[in-house]
């Protein structure tokens, strides 16, 4: 590597960061790209790059007594509390910490008496999934917003049929690729062929005439009066037409800039960039941290840092301890000044070795999009592009040898047993993988996903198991980061 | 006059299997089932030696498009249903077919019926078989939904949709349908519909690693010909003596 330094990357991926104490082997990545010399350098590792998008119009005049105190209460994911510093940029509590709310909705069942949830699927794409179905049972009133019915949908009181965003929305998706920032226009693209709303825009304006009929007007009068089209000037008067003029209003920056816009040649208003539909920011500038322009506290690439401190000492002091607690009790082993520092930290594992003997790794199919490709029948008829997976099937993968060492052989029907819960699955040994681990992808297993993805939709009979009914809900606390890699549960097979 | 052909580099090739999603999406080919694949573009796939030293290696397959097609010479019927154009391509008149699926079994490369081998990629088959007087896209006339009153029938979806599929892509140039009809066999075109009119083959085109090249192996200025010049190059079951039109350069793995 040193030898074809700098142009050397060393990728930061989720496999690195995602297990719990993953904070410190993401920054022993970030820190050999420094030693490298790979950082922001061509044939190395950049940062991000982006183009201007605009924001909402504010809801202060808008929020009654209620919403404004409802607003400050802590929230259900627990970001913050002294064992989940969460700490996004190193400001503790602005880590989303989306899996470990079903542990606060399990802690306090009267807080959620209402949800809204729009298209995920916890109760299948969230480790420790069990827990969701307990929470969600609990749940007074559920309505699932979503394109097709799912695990998380059989807990719903209202289920509303969802728009496919990329062909029937409205919406800005920003992103970068290549060395350019750039944001494309989801738009109504094709003719709806059933009765479906867009979640974020359509539905909220729909409620939100209804609030006002109730006497509630304040959500209403803030869509009506503080969103206008930026061309014509003109006020929504529909939900469609609000989930337009949200998404002009958004790109306006980039349709109708007030000062020229570097990078693709300018748009000429509203119509060519929806003909165009994406627009791209100039090519990315290399070295643009060097020189003291990091985003960091000391404005500098840190290998020792101060930024981690600042953050961690913020945390600390809220709760009136010291950073070795706070390491404590969100399960760190160091302790002092390795804090602040690239360190190695024990893998955890939950499950003894001499009961769990397999480290479980779990790991996305190349053809997943999210988790929600499995009921396509494509995705089914070429799931051997996974290598070592069969089409149409979900087979755990595991060394002959150790297949040999059980008796159990290809086709073989086993039970996965962890910690956490359990799985049947079909067997495969499969010499793509080590001795002492077993594989299997995620993205399979559904018992409600349509006609396709569940074997029996009516019967709830799955295709596969699912590897979240067995992969413990654990996190990397200080990013708050939901663990998914790095073999951290340990699991038992049997011939079922 | 041409002599069309396909290199697929196995260097280049990262077996995502792009190829053959574009080519389902191209030819509206079926899904699955009776032992028929209808996957124009498919793979082989095998893992090889003892961990750690494992390696796997995937092979996109398609039609040879032969010059010696065992598949035309099969086909009974006058004129033939199976035949070759003057490119070279080994094409499929679905009207003169009587779906006695004589080419199906004589071809070194398709099987008359697949078994649980082809769903791990240790079989194929480049020819398919529509049955007789079955609808030949039977989820999109099926009149079951997956929760009665509360999802689409593939029926109702297809009506709204207005084609069956209902992401039928309708080709322009009106030379081939777009869709098969009942108790006829299809394959490959090498996307004659396309490369008729001056586009490339649809798994050409969507390869993310450039790694199928495809044109004119008579033409010394062409990328196949240079290709094949240039570099060591074998096609499948030579010993058939079919002479297929689709050859493989590279090695899929990088080990050795």
């Amino acid at each position: 590597m040193g030898k074809a330094a700098p142009k050397t990357i060393v990728w930061m991926g989720p496999g690195v960061a995602m297990n719990p104490r993953g904070t410190y082997a993401s920054m022993a990545v970030y820190a050999l790209n420094g030693l490298l010399g790979s950082v922001d350098v061509e044939g190395g590792v950049w940062q991000s790059s982006s183009v201007p998008i605009a924001g909402f119009p504010k809801t202060d005049a808008y929020l009654d007594d209620v919403a404004k105190g409802a607003g400050k209460f802590k929230k259900l994911d627990g970001r913050g509390a002294k064992d989940m510093p969460a700490m996004m940029n190193a400001r503790p509590g602005s880590g989303v910490v989306t899996n470990n709310i079903a542990n606060g909705m399990l802690k306090d069942p009267g807080a959620a008496k209402v949800v809204l949830c729009s298209w995920a699927n916890f109760n299948f794409s969230c480790t420790g999934a069990q827990r969701w179905d307990k929470a969600l049972a609990a749940v007074p009133f559920f309505v699932h917003m979503v394109t097709n019915p799912s695990e998380m949908t059989q807990f719903a009181d209202i289920v509303l049929p969802a728009t496919f965003n990329s062909a029937e929305g409205w919406s800005i998706v920003t992103n970068m690729g290549n060395g350019y920032g750039y944001a494309a226009l989801q738009q109504g693209a094709v003719r709806r062929l059933w009765d479906v709303k867009q979640e974020e825009t359509e539905v909220m304006w729909l409620l939100a005439e209804k609030l006002k009929a109730k006497g509630f007007p304040n959500l209403f009068d803030y869509y009506s009066k503080e969103f206008k089209d930026p061309e014509t000037g003109k006020a929504p008067t529909t939900a469609l037409e609000f989930s337009e003029t949200a998404a002009k209003m958004t790109s306006v920056t980039l349709w109708k800039p007030k000062e020229p816009l570097k990078g693709d040649a300018a748009l000429a208003g509203w119509a060519d960039f929806r003909r165009k539909g994406i627009f791209s920011g100039p090519k990315y500038t290399l070295k643009k941290g060097w020189g003291g322009k990091f985003n960091t506290a000391t404005k500098k690439f840190e290998f020792y840092s101060e930024t981690a401190k600042k953050g961690l000492t913020e945390h600390a002091k809220k709760y009136e301890t010291t950073v070795d607690d706070i390491l404590t009790v969100s399960g760190y082993v160091a302790r002092g000044e390795l804090a602040f520092v690239p360190h190695y930290e024990p893998p955890k594992r939950h499950g003894s070795l001499a009961e769990y003997p397999f480290a479980f790794i779990d790991y996305k199919s190349r053809l997943n999009r999210e988790g929600r490709s499995a009921n396509l029948p494509w995705y089914q008829e070429f799931k051997k592009v996974d290598p070592g997976d069969v089409a149409w099937d979900d087979v755990l993968k595991m060394n002959p040898a150790d297949g040999a060492k059980l008796g159990l052989k290809t086709g073989d029907t086993v039970s996965v047993a962890s910690p956490g819960g359990s799985m049947v699955v079909k067997l495969k040994l499969w010499e793509g993988v080590r001795p002492g681990t077993v594989a299997k992808c995620y993205g399979q297993g559904h018992w409600a996903y349509g006609a396709t993805a569940a074997k029996d939709y009516g019967k709830a009979l799955p295709r596969g198991g699912s590897n979240n009914d067995i992969l413990v809900d654990d996190y990397d606390r200080l990013s708050g980061s939901t663990a998914r890699n790095g073999g951290f549960t340990g699991v038992r097979i049997a011939k079922a | 006059m041409a002599r069309l052909g396909m290199v697929i580099d196995l260097q280049r090739c990262v077996g995502c299997g792009a190829c053959a999603f574009a080519c389902k999406a191209e030819n509206n080919t079926r899904d699955r089932a009776d032992g028929q694949s209808f996957n124009w573009a498919d793979f082989v796939m095998k893992t090889e030696g003892t961990f750690p030293n494992t390696t796997h290696w995937v092979m996109p397959v398609l039609c040879n498009h032969c010059t010696d097609a065992p598949c035309v010479k099969a086909c009974p019927v006058n004129p033939k249903a199976m035949y070759k154009t003057p490119e070279g391509i080994t094409m499929h008149d679905d009207a003169q077919c009587i779906g006695c699926r004589l080419c199906q079994y004589a071809c070194p490369y398709s099987n008359g019926s697949l078994g649980e081998d082809s769903l791990d990629g240790a079989a194929y088959s480049v020819i398919s078989f529509n049955p007789k007087d079955a609808p030949t896209h039977p989820k999109w006339t099926a009149n079951a939904a997956v929760i009665p009153g509360g999802t689409a029938t593939g029926a109702l979806t297809a009506q709204a949709a207005g084609a069956t599929p209902p992401a039928k892509n309708q080709w322009p140039a009106g030379d081939v349908d777009p869709v098969r009809k009942a108790g006829v066999v299809e394959k490959c075109t090498f996307c004659y519909h396309r490369t008729s009119n001056g586009m490339q083959p649809a798994c050409v085109e969507v390869c993310p690693s450039k790694a199928r090249i495809f044109g004119d192996q008579d033409d010394a200025n062409s990328e196949i010909a240079k290709v094949l010049k240039a570099q060591k190059s074998f096609r499948l079951q030579e010993d058939k003596g079919t002479k297929p039109n689709v050859h493989y350069v590279g090695k899929y793995s990088a080990r050795r």
